[in-house]
């Protein structure tokens, strides 16, 4: 088991490259229990590779990744990843239900304490009068939704999310913003989640983490101190948000 | 209505003009016989029950060795399409095996079973074989990666990993091979039948010709064309009711 006072995930000096192409340079990251960590980057900075490695999908080159103090060395069930494009990591041929069960099946809950648990999960996630759905037959959101409810009957301690609500329309994507931070805040699960929102990563994140690029970079770490919960119309008037959305922009300019 | 009536005015006409033909003596009776001959020779055959003695023999033969044969390829096909070092490694062989025209295994077949089921069935899982090998690697390395993936992060054994994703994730397409290979069962069947294996709707065409019957032949042609349709269509049915509702997953990938 793990030691108290580790940290969920620590990455130290880790570089990827491809060939003699340089994705990441010297990336060194802690992320401690229960904490939400974003971050943000411009596209092609390297933040899904990121989280790829984070994800044990795939191994640095140099530099390690160590979840509670032991070495990723391929995926593990107790870290959980939603990708972002939740159309392709559903199985189309299995309903909502039969996804969810999926991740039960994976770890190993007999076939009769299933029902209840997937109950649960899709009461969660506002499914569960979906639950004999197909996927196709349900919205780009829901379907988000149901990817999050299978990872989270993952059991996961650790929720890696890549870019989750990046192709969803704006007042969904504030719907899941919510409903995410709750989840997770209810479930105890350590977050990080990779975006290129500037605001989203203030809104959901307890620390935002820019990344520059060429090769991919972290830069700058803020903490962000707003309280919780947060609301969508308070919080992103707030001062303080206002100023920390005018630090990162500083940071990360469009069209950076 | 006016579509249907439209369709069939043509074969009317012909089938009026080969009967008035026929009476007429137009045409030779020992090669062609008149439609009406043919029809009351296809009522006979299934009358006296030689048509079903003899399509139950063929069905078996080619439903025997379908069901070998595809479940040979779409096992050797998912190992394929999993491994390909695998695929690599093999593909001399199956290269080489491959176009080998499966009537010309008749005398091996003929040496090793003798005559009956298991030679005509052992052929025809020998050509079914094939066509679900290739459609089944193909599907297996289409399969959407991302779905591999999840696999991966919910540490699925390859058992799993088959069972769970690969097999449902490619079964749309293996089905349109299924398909294929059940065309295919019925024409090698019945050409084993016609060359060499004493049984079967095959058999009983060259025993019609023989018996210099052309009525008889005509109605065995007719009978084997419509239960050509009728496999085809059960299997287009059973591909529509399984993968109908789950949306365009499965007609994309078919």
């Amino acid at each position: 088991m793990s030691q108290a006072n580790d940290p969920v995930l620590s990455i130290t000096g880790l570089d990827f490259t491809v060939g003699s192409l340089n994705i990441l340079n010297d990336i060194s990251l802690t992320v401690h229990e229960k904490e939400f960590v974003c971050i943000v980057g411009a596209s092609g900075c390297g933040k899904t590779t990121l989280l790829r490695l984070m994800g044990g999908l795939l191994s640095p080159t140099q530099g390690r990744v160590l979840y509670r103090g032991r070495a990723i060395d391929g995926p593990d069930p107790e870290l959980a990843v939603v990708f972002q494009d939740y159309g392709r990591a559903l199985l189309p041929w299995r309903t909502v239900a039969g996804n969810v069960e999926l991740a039960l099946e994976a770890r190993r809950v007999p076939k009769d304490e299933r029902a209840p648990i997937i109950r649960d999960m899709l009461e969660r996630v506002g499914l569960a009068e979906r639950a004999d759905a197909y996927p196709i037959q349900l919205s780009g959101g829901m379907q988000q939704r149901l990817q999050i409810a299978r990872c989270m009957a993952q059991a996961p301690q650790v929720l890696l999310m890549d870019e989750p609500f990046g192709a969803l329309d704006a007042m969904t994507r504030q719907t899941l913003q919510d409903e995410v931070a709750r989840l997770c805040a209810d479930a105890g699960v350590t977050v990080v989640f990779i975006t290129h929102d500037l605001e989203e990563a203030i809104y959901l994140g307890d620390r935002v983490i820019s990344m520059d690029k060429h090769p991919g970079r972290l830069s700058e770490t803020l903490t962000i101190e707003l309280e919780r919960p947060r609301n969508q119309l308070t919080t992103r008037e707030d001062a303080r948000f206002l100023a920390y959305r005018h630090r990162l922009f500083n940071l990360l300019p469009p069209g950076h | 209505m006016a579509r249907v009536f439209k369709g069939v005015l043509f074969p009317a006409a012909v089938l009026i003009f080969w009967e008035f033909a026929a009476r007429s003596g137009l045409l030779k009776a020992e090669s062609l016989s008149s439609p009406i001959a043919i029809f009351r020779a296809a009522v006979g055959v299934v009358a006296d029950g030689s048509l079903f003695k003899a399509a139950l023999e063929t069905f078996g033969g080619a439903v025997g060795g379908l069901v070998v044969g595809a479940t040979a390829g779409i096992l050797v096909g998912v190992a394929f399409g999993l491994s390909r070092h695998l695929s690599q490694l093999m593909r001399v062989s199956t290269e080489a095996l491959r176009p080998i025209p499966s009537v010309a295994l008749i005398p091996l077949a003929l040496l090793i079973h003798g005559y009956g089921f298991q030679m005509e069935s052992s052929i025809v899982a020998f050509s079914c074989f094939w066509p679900l090998l290739i459609i089944t690697e193909s599907a297996v390395r289409g399969i959407e990666p991302r779905l591999l993936e999840v696999a991966r992060m919910l540490n699925f054994s390859l058992r799993e990993r088959v069972t769970k994703i690969v097999l449902p994730a490619a079964l749309p397409r293996i089905f349109v091979g299924l398909r294929l290979a059940a065309a295919v069962s019925l024409v090698v069947a019945v050409t084993v039948e016609i060359t060499a294996n004493p049984m079967g709707l095959g058999y009983a065409l060259i025993v019609a010709q023989e018996s210099m019957r052309p009525d008889r032949v005509f109605a065995f042609i007719g009978w084997i064309g419509l239960i050509g349709w009728a496999l085809n269509a059960s299997l287009l049915r059973a591909q529509q009711r399984w993968f109908g509702r789950m949306g365009n997953w499965a007609e994309q990938s078919a």
